[in-house]
């Protein structure tokens, strides 16, 4: 079956089977961020962003995603949103471990999108959000405190930090 | 054909539409077709034979809010909602949403798919029966405002096309999702209790439970109402003796765990302690 969709912002054609999930045909067609983890929707590895927000693919048949935005970490980190968020990241000194990595960054980046600047509650439940242990917490919450004010200083907005 | 149709090697088939009347022009040709959203109830479970997704239809993605009630389109994601926030929702409905398994999977898990559970009562559902919520059905000649306390089964060959919320203020409001937090077994269960009083009486009272099955009994709730606030032990330990003939009652003919049996005594004691 052909489904057409917004893939990593070029219109792409997948062909696959409808009930396949999204996360193996992301993978057949070598995005490789897209990690296959407890493929129950919990892990957070195989998070991708479906029309702006992050859902787990490992649970969304490829077949209702007809027409929709696809977007995974390997595009994701080349635009300026991923950019401040990778950047800050690495300012907080966090060294993921692979498979978490775009639960995190992408968790990130819906708070920071819904957010101007994240309240402790807010970062405290995106902290308990992530299941992987690679980082301490207070680092994750750090560098999503960096990727804020990273974000702001792109923007030209007053810093989150001051 | 209206629709698009594409056959695929396996015998599954999956159709799209564009709108609500190619909806039902598709579930008026096709038979046995399924309704689907973000699909997130099949987690685990085949995906059914034929699938019609309504993820797209822009009419089912409606938020209508009005001075007594607000209306929700079923294909709204459980996070759309969420992002409503607590003060535009009823506290224990908003409550109830941040309790379905994580921020990812309520961003592409639907209403409509949390409150049409086959086999299943979802945790949306006992809130819902407490807050008398209504469901909207709809086919191809109009629709119908159905109270979900009235609704005994899912009808046929109807779309679930809005959930209507009331929007009452109410004093003690309790919800408690029962069973593991981010999956369904036999323990899984939601709780709602909802209170309000006057004049130091109680005026209204709301108790329901949803899992395997459901449990929402009006004759029981009006034992309470009227009596005097605070209410004393003596008025409870009554009351948990009434509440346990009716809940007895209404199980009388299912295998219900007896933790779970325990779990709604306990939970009817302590919401019932708020009122002291």
């Amino acid at each position: 079956m052909k489904i057409p969709v917004m893939l990593n912002s070029e219109k792409v054609i997948l062909d696959a089977r409808p009930t396949e999930s999204l996360l193996e045909v992301l993978r057949s067609n070598g995005l490789l961020s897209v990690k296959e983890g407890c493929t129950k929707g919990k892990c957070g590895s195989c998070t991708v962003l479906l029309d702006d927000k992050p859902v787990p693919s490992c649970i969304i048949p490829v077949g209702i995603v007809r027409n929709a935005s696809i977007e995974t970490l390997e595009f994701f980190l080349l635009t300026k949103e991923g950019e401040d968020i990778i950047s800050g990241f690495r300012q907080a000194g966090m060294n993921m471990c692979g498979f978490c990595n775009s639960s995190r960054i992408f968790s990130t980046y819906e708070l920071l999108k819904k957010s101007y600047r994240p309240t402790a509650e807010e970062l405290d439940r995106l902290a308990d959000s992530i299941k992987c242990n690679c980082i301490d917490r207070k680092t994750f919450i750090n560098g999503v405190i960096y990727a804020t004010a990273n974000r702001h200083e792109r923007e030209g907005r007053r810093n989150a930090l001051i | 054909m209206k629709g698009r149709v594409e056959e695929m090697p396996s015998s599954k088939t999956f159709f799209y539409a564009k709108n609500l009347s190619d909806v039902f022009y598709q579930m008026k040709n096709i038979s046995e077709l399924n309704i689907v959203g973000g699909c997130t109830s099949f987690v685990g479970k085949e995906l059914p034979e034929k699938a019609l997704s309504v993820r797209d239809i822009a009419e089912l993605k409606v938020i209508d809010k009005h001075e007594r009630y607000i209306d929700l389109g079923s294909a709204l994601s459980l996070s759309e909602i969420e992002d409503l926030g607590e003060a535009n929702l009823p506290k224990i409905f908003y409550e109830a949403i941040t309790t379905i398994a994580n921020r990812n999977i309520r961003n592409i898990a639907t209403v409509g798919g949390n409150v049409c559970g086959r086999d299943f009562y979802n945790t949306l559902y006992a809130p819902l029966l407490a807050l008398d919520a209504r469901l909207e059905f709809m086919d191809g000649d109009g629709s119908v405002l159905q109270p979900i306390m009235r609704l005994e089964k899912l009808p046929e060959n109807e779309l679930l096309s809005k959930v209507r919320l009331p929007l009452e203020e109410w004093e003690v409001s309790l919800f408690r999702k029962l069973g593991p937090s981010e999956s369904v077994n036999e323990l899984s269960a939601s709780f709602a209790f909802l209170a309000n009083s006057q004049k130091n009486q109680i005026s209204d009272l709301r108790i329901a439970f949803a899992g395997s099955f459901k449990f929402r009994d009006i004759d029981l709730e009006n034992k309470l109402i009227g009596a005097h606030l605070p209410l004393s032990s003596t008025a409870i330990s009554n009351f948990m003796l009434e509440a346990e003939d009716f809940f007895n009652q209404a199980t009388s003919n299912r295998k219900l765990n007896p933790i779970l049996r325990h779990q709604f005594w306990n939970l009817v004691k302590y919401s019932l302690e708020q009122l002291t």
